[in-house]
């Protein structure tokens, strides 16, 4: 019996000590784990949307004007300044729309840049902004109906806008 | 099991996927040589439309995703098998992404063109440096375009032309029938372009018009404008010298000099080869 009361008490002051020598988790730490948590959520909604998008721009001149929208999910490096916490890769929209003129494959096309991108996964609208020299902001706004994006186009520095309606290569 | 209910679903996604917009639809490549037909539409007094041919040779490069376009233009006097042309070529073609325009204009060319590529087709206007807005045009890779009713194909300068001559100074007694014989030539230029080249005979007949009672002297000197069709011929003999406007189909009304006296007259001549 004095036996086992002594394993008893060695048991218990090895699982005290076990338990002092698990450091506690620093602020910076757990700041950085929710910024990551945060992330994956982020990318987990990005990824319903990244893929390649083809249609036309209704509106340019009384013309369809054929277009590709490539939009992909990228790990952008950010840190918050003055936070103390390291930068985190945050997931990011990034990619172009591609004017096609003739023959894709023999380069027949240009691209423009997507300057940024806002997703809201809850109502399912995208927001893009394609820039370019010739009509510097050319403004997005579309829903994202199953593989479809279905909204708005506008360029306001050359007065011109009009509708859009991009399907998604490979459907949903 | 009805019919609608047995096949309506394979109807629907049957829909569904012709109406689905596919990337890369529209495969025909806009690179290629287009013909082309130029209007002039008509000016001041001249109520006549001509027309012109040309060919537009559009090149197409992409270079980290843009696209850039180059041209050349060779404008045709005569029908499509002739050899008496012009060339322009314009290095850089900008056009704007959402208008699908395009600019073909370069420093030293004499014409220009602004135009809208859509289905296949250029269409818009085009001017020369020398009188303004000439007319539209219209080119495609596949067909010659559409040419109006009753416009009258611009000739070329090459030919024979047989009129007449007034004289119109107490001095003068040139004969008061003449032919004309003009054959242009492509003559490599300064900076690796082509010129046309005029060369011909004028022919004074004392008789009738193919009698052997003639006076023959070659062109020393020819200049013509080809935009407001200016014809300047000076003969290597007798010192006689023709300026007036050749008209698109072939009609040449000029004043005649002669060295020492001035205008002595002036000559109606129409294109008859």
């Amino acid at each position: 019996m004095r036996k086992n009361i002594r394993l008893f008490a060695l048991a218990l002051s090895l699982a005290a000590l076990s338990a002092c020598s698990q450091r506690r988790p620093s602020d910076r730490e757990i700041a950085r784990q929710r910024d990551m948590n945060l992330a994956e959520v982020k990318r987990s909604e990005l990824g319903q949307v990244g893929g390649r998008y083809a249609g036309n721009l209704l509106g340019a001149s009384d013309y369809e004007q054929p277009v590709v929208l490539n939009l992909e999910v990228r790990d952008v490096p950010e840190g918050q300044s003055g936070a103390g916490v390291d930068p985190v890769l945050v997931p990011k929209l990034i990619g172009y729309l591609r004017f096609l003129y003739g023959s894709e494959e023999v380069g027949e096309y240009s691209d423009a840049p997507v300057g940024s991108a806002e997703y809201f996964a809850a109502p399912g609208r995208l927001n893009l902004v394609v820039v370019h020299s010739q009509f510097q902001d050319l403004v997005l706004n579309v829903s994202v109906q199953g593989a479809d994006l279905v909204g708005v186009w506008s360029a306001a520095s050359v007065g011109a806008s009009g509708t859009l309606r991009l399907s998604r290569e490979g459907g949903r | 099991m009805n019919f609608f209910t047995r096949y309506l679903p394979s109807l629907a996604l049957g829909a569904a996927f012709l109406a689905t917009p596919v990337a890369g639809a529209q495969t025909e490549s806009i690179q290629g040589t287009y013909r082309t037909v130029l209007n002039h539409e008509p000016r001041g007094a001249e109520p006549t439309k001509y027309h012109q041919f040309a060919t537009l040779t559009i090149r197409t490069v992409n270079i980290g995703g843009t696209l850039k376009i180059s041209a050349s233009v060779r404008m045709i006097f005569g029908d499509w098998s002739s050899n008496e042309f012009l060339t322009y070529e314009y290095p850089d073609v900008p056009m704007n992404l959402l208008t699908r325009q395009l600019s073909l204009r370069a420093d030293g060319n004499d014409v220009s063109f602004i135009g809208t590529l859509r289905n296949g087709a250029i269409t818009g206007e085009w001017f020369s440096s020398s009188a303004g807005r000439v007319g539209r045009f219209a080119a495609q890779k596949s067909q010659v375009p559409a040419i109006e009713r009753g416009s009258v194909l611009v000739k070329t300068v090459t030919g024979h032309y047989r009129g007449t001559l007034v004289n119109t100074h107490p001095e003068s007694n040139l004969p008061e029938r003449l032919s004309l014989s003009l054959v242009t030539t492509q003559t490599p230029a300064e900076g690796g372009t082509v010129e046309l080249r005029i060369s011909g005979n004028l022919r004074f007949y004392l008789g009738d018009f193919g009698s052997g009672e003639f006076v023959e002297t070659p062109i020393a000197e020819a200049k013509f404008n080809f935009y407001n069709r200016y014809l300047t011929l000076k003969t290597a003999q007798h010192g006689i010298t023709l300026k007036g406007v050749l008209s698109p189909d072939g009609d040449f009304v000029a004043d005649v000099f002669a060295d020492g006296l001035g205008r002595v007259g002036t000559i109606e001549l129409e294109s008859v080869q």
